[in-house]
């Protein structure tokens, strides 16, 4: 017995489905035509927090600072700029990151800020513990950063495996170009519930010039390891001066860890590290080694994040402790 | 597997490439649909395709003893199907709520509890096929279908893939013999079935799933606002239409593409004016087996208004906990079946409302019953209730109303068309430089949406 019966042919097929695929087409080049001759609005790539916070910095850097506060996570986190700023009495820009950049892309992101000042150029270089033990930073956020710096829409392109099927669809222009600069994206989890959409994120960064991590700290016994620091890092750190504009004063230090993950001997083992980065570093540089190493389980967010209770007495610490070095007194 | 992922889209293309080589034996297509069927539930869970098939095979049996019997043994065959059908229903999704239940009962008594917490893992779509599979032998013991005696056309109808995990809940009166005759496929059919497929797709990954985003922040919150609130109820009332109605839009359109004809599930819910009217409107599969199978036998509206309030408040808390084992399931069906109640006791007043007064009341009854349905308990449920008298506002309002309108917009427009032309396929009947137009849109708003995890349906969970 027949099931079906069909009365259509492979032609009607084609005109059925054909026409709607090719008003896709249509918009998609069109898009194209217009993104080529300049009459879409400029790229603001800001569809979640590594992209607002990498295009905020990369707009941020673009200014001239002459104190600027670089690094991971952390630094981002641990900080707030603005208070900062109120305690040196003087300008201060935080350019930390969220995404897990290289040492190379830190220096570039503060050379561009103190490169616009004739004096006074200092760079603070904050990262976690976990940044001297990690072994490679994310090209693709790298690739970004650097796309970013050159002034193009690459948040497709570099962190997302599908651009060529939303390049060929012209879907990043319409992200970055028409619904980035009319809309913020929302975000999940515990940064969605505190932030709720990019541009609150945005809005806090240029207020706090830093962000609060809402995460409540979970104590991870398995993920605590003795503070060491990976020779891999070695060439990167040697390079880091490098890229700082002549004269640029360098401080670098260490974040803390939670005292439930610390090993006893955490002091010593960060005073040595600093040692070391400050060896490969060169020159005079700074050694924040009265930060410190570890704090109460309590003031962290996670374990290379400080709450909101714990980044304010932190930011203040340091705050003291680069107004009392020489070169501020 | 997900209609809205790479995984279904090849899963497709496969079937309709075999189906199309069967299409001369109608046997044959029906085997290769409950194979194709069988796969695509077994991709969730593979353990619980047993299930699936044994009561299926089960309900196929039982159907033709009460087809042959009568009397007592007719009733205790009747009676042995619901049980086996709501004994696994009932363990596989109720047994830890009425456990967890009954020990906080123990220990708000001072008692103490001593058996373990159940972890019972729920096979996806079971509330769906389990009513489906039972609705049938009911409608064969009240005589409004035949016991079907073909046991592949049987098992394709329970499995049918397009429908299986989230409904609609077919009767087997209409979809039984789809399985059982000649199908015809047009270009009409075509057309309606693609335009059903991109509009559901639409409204799942353009609408449904960024609104759901906004409900998961104004949900999420530690502490509410009034604002809040209302964004987060308004998000989560267009995400479980978008999601639901688009999963019954893609059902209907793929059917159709495979020469079936699916129900219509939704029918322009939010348009309504009255609380009966949404019922009507809203998973109309479901609201029409609860009638039939609980409403009616319970007395329905034949013995006074005192029985006809009671059973309207029952049968709706009965729906509340078929969409899930929890108390706010439970509040959601109460606040419904009383909402309902009320109504109907008011029904001399309200046609002297103007229509929109009308609307925008259903609105707010539904939305507060949405409140119920998505807050994750009871206390959370009263904590966003007292949130609504504060009169603040959290730090993404604007944020929050401007993804709102823009994601809200394109459901209410096509909505509104629908309303105007006052047919579910008005996409397919436009002229072919309006259809292409109009799909083109879809299918790039679509695309826009996407995104490379693609979220599950909400009907799935219950």
């Amino acid at each position: 017995m027949r099931s079906h019966t069909y009365t259509i042919a492979s032609s009607d097929l084609g005109r059925l489905m054909g026409p709607p695929f090719l008003v896709v087409a249509l918009i998609a080049g069109f898009l194209r035509i217009a993104a080529s001759l300049g009459f879409l609005p400029e790229t603001r790539s800001i569809p979640d927090m590594d992209h607002v916070v990498l295009w905020e910095q990369t707009r941020h850097s673009r200014s001239p600072v002459s104190w600027v506060l670089t690094g991971d996570s952390s630094c981002l986190m641990n900080i707030s700029g603005k208070e900062l700023a109120a305690q040196l009495g003087r300008p201060v820009a935080n350019l930390g990151t969220i995404s897990l950049l290289d040492l190379a892309s830190y220096a570039l992101l503060a050379s561009n800020a103190v490169v616009q000042v004739p004096a006074d150029r200092s760079v603070v270089l904050l990262v976690h513990p976990d940044f001297l033990m990690r072994p490679a930073a994310d090209s693709r956020f790298v690739a970004q950063l650097r796309a970013l710096q050159g002034g193009e829409a690459a948040s497709e392109k570099t962190v997302d495996g599908t651009w060529k099927l939303s390049a060929f669809l012209s879907l990043d222009l319409v992200r970055d170009k028409l619904e980035s600069h009319l809309r913020g994206f929302p975000l999940s989890g515990a940064f969605g519930h505190r932030y709720g959409f990019t541009s609150e994120v945005l809005k806090s960064l240029r207020q706090d010039n830093g962000l609060v991590d809402p995460r409540r700290y979970r104590p991870d016994e398995a993920a605590s390891r003795p503070l060491e620091i990976s020779p891999r890092l070695e060439p990167s750190f040697r390079d880091f001066r490098g890229f700082l504009p002549p004269g640029t004063r360098i401080f670098v230090g260490l974040t803390p860890l939670p005292a439930s993950e610390a090993s006893p001997d955490v002091d010593s083992r960060r005073n040595r590290a600093l040692a070391t980065l400050g060896g490969w570093i060169g020159g005079d540089v700074v050694l924040l080694d009265s930060l410190p190493a570890v704090l109460p389980d309590s003031e962290f967010a996670t374990r290379t994040h400080l709450s909101e209770r714990g980044r304010i007495p932190f930011t203040r610490r340091l705050g003291e402790l680069l107004s009392n070095s020489r070169h501020l007194r | 597997m997900l209609f809205n992922s790479g995984t279904f889209a090849l899963f497709l293309s496969a079937f309709v490439g075999l189906y199309w080589l069967v299409r001369n034996s109608l046997t044959g297509r029906n085997r290769l649909i409950l194979a194709a069927s069988w796969l695509f539930y077994g991709w969730w869970d593979w353990r619980f395709l047993g299930l699936l098939i044994a009561s299926s095979l089960l309900d196929h049996r039982l159907g033709i003893a009460v087809e042959e019997s009568s009397g007592i043994r007719r009733r205790r065959l009747v009676a042995f199907s619901v049980a086996i059908n709501l004994g696994l229903l009932g363990f596989f999704k109720y047994a830890g709520f009425f456990a967890d239940s009954m020990a906080a009962l123990i220990r708000s008594l001072g008692g103490t509890p001593d058996w373990p917490t159940l972890n019972i893992v729920l096979p996806v779509g079971i509330s769906f096929y389990t009513f489906q599979s039972l609705g049938y032998v009911l409608d064969i013991d009240n005589g409004r279908v035949k016991a079907c005696r073909d046991r592949v056309q049987f098992l394709a109808y329970v499995a049918f893939f397009p429908q299986l995990v989230a409904g609609p809940i077919e009767r087997a009166s209409r979809l039984l013999p789809q399985f059982q005759t000649l199908r015809t496929v047009d270009a009409a059919a075509i057309r309606t079935g693609l335009w059903w497929v991109i509009l559901g797709l639409f409204r799942k990954v353009a609408v449904a799933d960024p609104c759901g985003a906004l409900a998961d922040i104004a949900f999420g919150q530690e502490h509410h606002t009034t604002a809040g609130v209302l964004l987060g109820v308004t998000a989560f009332a267009l995400q479980i239409y978008g999601d639901f109605a688009g999963y019954s839009d893609m059902a209907r359109g793929l059917a159709r593409l495979l020469g079936f004809d699916l129900m219509e599930n939704f029918a322009l819910p939010y348009f309504a004016d009255g609380l009966r009217s949404f019922w009507r409107r809203w998973h109309i599969s479901l609201s029409e087996w609860l009638r039939d199978n609980v409403y009616i036998p319970l007395g329905g509206n034949r013995f006074g208004l005192n029985q006809t309030l009671r059973n309207l408040v029952l049968t709706m808390v009965i729906g509340g906990l078929w969409h899930g084992a929890a108390w706010h399931f439970v509040a959601w069906g109460a606040w419904h079946g009383v909402a309902l109640a009320l109504a109907l006791l008011v029904r001399t007043w309200t046609p002297w409302l103007p229509s929109w007064g009308r609307r925008l009341g259903v609105l707010a009854v539904v939305g507060f019953g949405w409140l119920l349905f998505r807050a994750p308990d009871l206390d959370s449920a009263w904590s966003m209730t007292r949130a609504l008298a504060d009169g603040t506002a959290p730090v993404w309002a604007r944020s929050g109303t401007l993804h709102l309108i823009w994601f809200a917009t394109p459901l209410l427009l096509l909505d509104g068309f629908q309303a105007r032309s006052g047919t579910a396929d008005w996409g397919a009947q436009l002229g072919w430089v309006g259809r292409s137009l109009l799909q083109g849109l879809l299918i790039y708003g679509t695309a826009l949406a996407w995104r490379q995890e693609p979220a599950t349906f909400l009907y799935f969970q219950f």
